[in-house]
This record gives C-alpha cells, structure tokens and sequence, in this order.
C-alpha cells in the first residue's frame, strides 16, 4: 500500500540520508508534491539539509532546524515540521532520522500523525556496518529502534556495501544476512540500495524478485574514493 | 582472524583502542568525536574493560594519569576545546612519564568554535599545549583503515617511551566511512610495568607516580632524562609517506584529511605535466625535518596544505631553513579545501614561476 508518510531510519551511517533523498527525488519524479523531514538531531555531518537548495530545485521542500542553527548540534525540532504533516498539499512526506534508537527516538513526538495517517517505516541495513554484521546484533537493533520510536518498522532497503572494495560476491554474501534477518522478523526486503557507480557490477548478481534503488551518492566526497 | 567492515573514523578511534589492548576509557562528550565514547560504552563491558563518562575533561584526563599510572592501556579523546581543558592533566602526566593515548578528532576554534573538521590544533598537538618542557608523540592517521593501525602504534610507542602519544585528526576524519581490515595484533603484549603503582610488594622498591620535582636537581634531572628520551625518540619514531617526489619540483607537505584531498589534485596537476609529489608526517611529532631538509637540498620547492592559518608550515620552513621557497594554501573557515582549490594553487605557482623565468 502506497503511504503518504515514509520514515527512513537504522543505524549510524548506513545510508538513511543518502536513501531519502534519493527516495524524495524519486517520489518528486512521479509528480508529488514532496517534504523532506531532516529529523537528524545527533550529528551535525552529512545531514540533508546540507543539500537544501539542490533539493529545492526539485521542488522538494526540506524541513530541519531553524535557519541559523543548521550546524549547531542542538536538538531543536521546527515547528514547521508539524505544518508540513498537517498541510494536504503535501502528498509524501519523507522522514530522515537520526541513527541507532538515540536518533529514532525523535520520533515519538509526532506519534499521533502517525497512528492516524499511516506509515511506512523502512529501515536500512548494511551487513558491513558494526552493529548490523549478524542477525543477532541486527535483531536487537530493530526491536531498540522499535521501542524507541514507539513504532513498528514495515521495511528493510538493504544497502550491502563495502564502499570501493564492493564486489559481486561481497554483495551476495551480505545478502544472505539480508535475507536471513528478513525471514527471522517476519519484515519484507522493499529495496536493495546500490550506489549508481556500483550498479553496472552488481546488478547481474542481484536476484530478480528484488526491486533494485539507484542511488547517486551525493554526501560523499569523491577524493574519499581515490 | 581479519574481518573486512565498513567503518566510520570515530568507531576507529574505539575499535582500534580495544584491539590494542585498551581496557580503560574515560572521557566526556564533544562534537564532533561523540561516536567514540558512545562506542566505547557498548564496547568496553564486552572486552572485560572498563568505561567512563567523567563529569569533565579535567577529570577524564586525570583518571588517564591514574589508570595509566597503574599499569593499565588506557585513553581519553575529545575535540579541540575540550583537548585544551586537558592540557594540565597532559603535562602531568608527560612529566610522571605515563603511557597514555590521547585523541583528539579537531574542530574549528579558536574558542567554542564550530563542529566543522580543522587543522588548528597543530600547535598545540606538537608545541606543548600544556606548560613546561614536554613532548607528546603526534600521530596523524589519513584515513579509516591508518586510524586502526595508528591506535595499535600510539599504546605500543606509549609504553616503550613511557609517554603520552595523541592521535590528531580533523572532524571529516572522525565522520568518513571506509572499508577497513579489523585484525587480531599478534604480538599484543603489554610490557612489563615495574614502575606501576599497584601495590607494595616487599622487596621490591616502592612504586611513585608523582610530577612534582620540588629540589632544583631533582627537577633538572627528570628534565635531562625527558630531553634524551625526546631525542631518542626523534632519533627512531619518525614516520612519514611519501609519493612521487624523486622527480618532483614541486612537493605540497599536508597530513590527515588535507592529504587526501592534496593526493587528488596532485594527481589531476600531474596528468597535465607538472612536477609535483606528496609528503605526508605520519608523525607530526617528531617531525620528519631530516628527510625534509634532504629534498630541499636537491632543490624540491614546498607548498604547505592545511586546514588553518599555517601551523605547520613553521615546521617546515624550519626543517627546509631557507634552503627553497616554502608556499602556503589554506582555509582555515571550518572547511576542508576542495580538490579543485588545491590543484588551481598548484598551478598557480607553476604559473609564478614561468612569470620568474
């Protein structure tokens, strides 16, 4: 089912912001009228409202703190973030949050909207990050996430990288991960994130019943992969 | 056993630590390094060790020097101001000669400053920081996987100089995510301490950790014994890498992220033709001046990339004493320099040159 509000959650640096963008660009796509919701409060890099204006030219508009205070490590909500949930000409409404439950947290304030409107909740796992390596540590992580948001996760992307040193068959060893944590709790895999660089290599491996999300990385600087 | 993960810097500092043998940790949070202290408290009740959250910098710092004073691989890290609440602690502990491991991932100052990553904290890293005639080794890892490598260098240099060591990075540092090799270090064995203080034993002479030399000789002579072991360790601890400078005419010196960045837009300079190499101080202290001192007496010119004013480039210009022109680029706003920055400073004192001709 098709929800107007998407939640992208998970653990420190596995990709959430990346993915919501991405994922705001590709609802825009479609014709809605999208909000991104930078609800990062725990770390002040690699946020998306650091890619404001790139997004407002997409007709995208991004909610975070208050202008002034975008690089200040304070947790302050703005409140146009309940005008954004509130105004129907809104039509998807992405989520970005910060990591591990200490960033979910943040959530649970705007639980209501939640409870009434509908939600998907997706979370993003890479099997190379400390602590989503096995089932167990990604498990726990999932039922932290869940009790400190107040919500149920509906969605696994699965974003099995080892950044430049991704291969085919890394890719295929975290899937078993993936696939694995997947049938434990009972959440389906929605997307398998690959960085559009990646893409070309990995797509003949990836298996056909999965819908594969293209990313262009656009938080990483491109020295960092000299 | 080798495991292959994607790692953030600061989850580095942490894991590198612990494989090190660190089983203590005190600190007290700062942006831009809070994913250490967060790592460590998960962390540390897994390996048997033992995590703190101290009410400050002072205090952190001080059960360093108690910890380490007891025999016990032990560390702090923080960021720029709270490294500068340290700095008494710092030099106490240099003068009671107790190993220890320092990091700080840098953010922008002076004052409270910014959470944007900075080079501004050279001076105070390899100048003292803290009062009287001491020393820290500096290590200045570039990357995720050195960061891992570097923790191991700092407890082992540590022990056998009985010294504190800081590892120097920059916020970017702490925040990019690499793939990494986590190992098992073979020979990790922390050396007998005979000097700790954990308790009498009879017999055996008393035990004191103390940085107080009240008689003027007593003062002198720990003075003479920290100043023969600093030049033993210049002497043997001097680490650098180096990357295409045999034919180079030009040679950007940068450490920590500035070289990343500075290796990128040499690159892109060298496919148009021009002569430049890389230098990179793994150890900011001591510094490489001898190897530096040889390149500028085969005629190499310097151009020094940092993110600040120019801290550095003292050293460099020390090291090279006027034998060759030494350049300066920065940006010291709380921004790292782009790639495309460097490379057009390159090119401009290739360009300068041509205009001297």
């Amino acid at each position: 089912m098709e929800q107007r509000i998407t939640i992208i959650g998970g653990a420190y640096g596995s990709g959430k912001t990346e993915f919501s963008m991405a994922y705001a660009f590709h609802e825009a796509k479609k014709g809605y009228q999208v909000g991104l919701i930078d609800l990062d409060i725990v770390n002040p890099y690699f946020r998306s409202r650091d890619q404001a204006e790139e997004l407002a030219g997409h007709g995208i508009t991004v909610v975070s703190t208050e202008p002034g205070l975008e690089n200040a490590d304070i947790p302050a909500l703005s409140p146009r973030i309940y005008g954004l949930l509130q105004d129907p000409f809104y039509q998807r409404v992405v989520f970005d949050v910060g990591g591990d439950p200490v960033g979910a947290r943040a959530l649970g304030r705007f639980n209501p909207y939640f409870a009434t409107a509908g939600y998907q909740y997706w979370i993003l796992v890479n099997p190379y990050r400390p602590g989503t390596r096995n089932v167990q540590e990604a498990t726990e992580l999932i039922a932290k996430l869940q009790t400190a948001s107040r919500l149920r996760i509906t969605g696994i992307v699965g974003n099995i990288n080892l950044g430049r040193e991704t291969t085919p068959e890394i890719w295929l060893e975290g899937l078993v991960l993936l696939e694995t944590l997947s049938d434990t709790l009972k959440i389906p895999i929605v997307y398998q994130m690959v960085a559009s660089k990646y893409a070309a290599m990995l797509r003949p491996v990836i298996p056909e019943k999965y819908a594969v999300f293209e990313v262009d990385l656009r938080m990483r600087p491109a020295w960092l992969d000299m | 056993m080798a495991e292959r993960i994607m790692m953030k810097g600061n989850e580095a500092f942490a894991e590198g630590a612990i494989k090190a043998g660190c089983h203590f940790f005190f600190g007290y949070p700062i942006t831009p390094q809070n994913e250490i202290p967060e790592y460590m408290s998960r962390r540390m009740p897994e390996v048997g060790g033992t995590f703190i959250q101290a009410e400050s910098e002072v205090s952190a710092i001080n059960m360093v020097y108690g910890a380490g004073g007891a025999g016990a691989r032990a560390m702090t890290s923080s960021s720029s101001p709270g490294v500068s609440l340290k700095q008494e602690g710092i030099s106490y502990i240099a003068a009671a000669e107790v190993p220890c491991v320092i990091v700080n991932v840098a953010r922008g100052g002076p004052g409270l400053g910014g959470l944007t990553p900075s080079q501004a904290d050279y001076f105070q890293a390899v100048k003292g920081g803290g009062h009287g005639d001491y020393h820290m080794v500096v290590f200045a890892p570039a990357s995720v996987q050195e960061i891992i490598d570097l923790m191991y260098e700092a407890f082992v240099t540590a022990d056998k100089y009985r010294t504190p060591v800081m590892v120097l990075a920059d916020g970017l540092l702490g925040q990019m995510m690499e793939p990494v090799v986590l190992r098992d270090w073979e020979d990790l064995q922390i050396p007998e301490k005979p000097w700790a203080t954990t308790g009498m034993v009879s017999g055996k002479p008393q035990s004191v950790i103390n940085s107080l030399g009240l008689a003027p000789e007593e003062l002198e002579n720990l003075n003479l014994r920290l100043q023969k072991k600093y030049r033993t360790i210049e002497e043997n601890g001097v680490r650098y890498e180096e990357d295409g400078v045999e034919d180079a005419e030009l040679i950007i010196v940068a450490y920590g992220t500035s070289a990343r960045v500075s290796k990128s837009a040499i690159a892109k300079a060298r496919a148009e033709g021009k002569k430049v190499g890389l230098f990179r101080p793994i150890t900011l202290w001591p510094f490489p001046s001898k190897r530096l001192a040889e390149l500028a007496e085969a005629g190499k010119r310097f151009m020094a990339v940092e993110m600040s004013a120019g801290q550095m480039i003292e050293d460099v210009k020390l090291a090279v004493n006027g034998k060759t022109e030494v350049e300066f680029y920065g940006r010291y706003n709380g921004a790292i320099p782009s790639v495309t920055e460097v490379y057009q400073a390159i090119i401009k004192s290739f360009d300068n040159r041509e205009v001297q001709k």
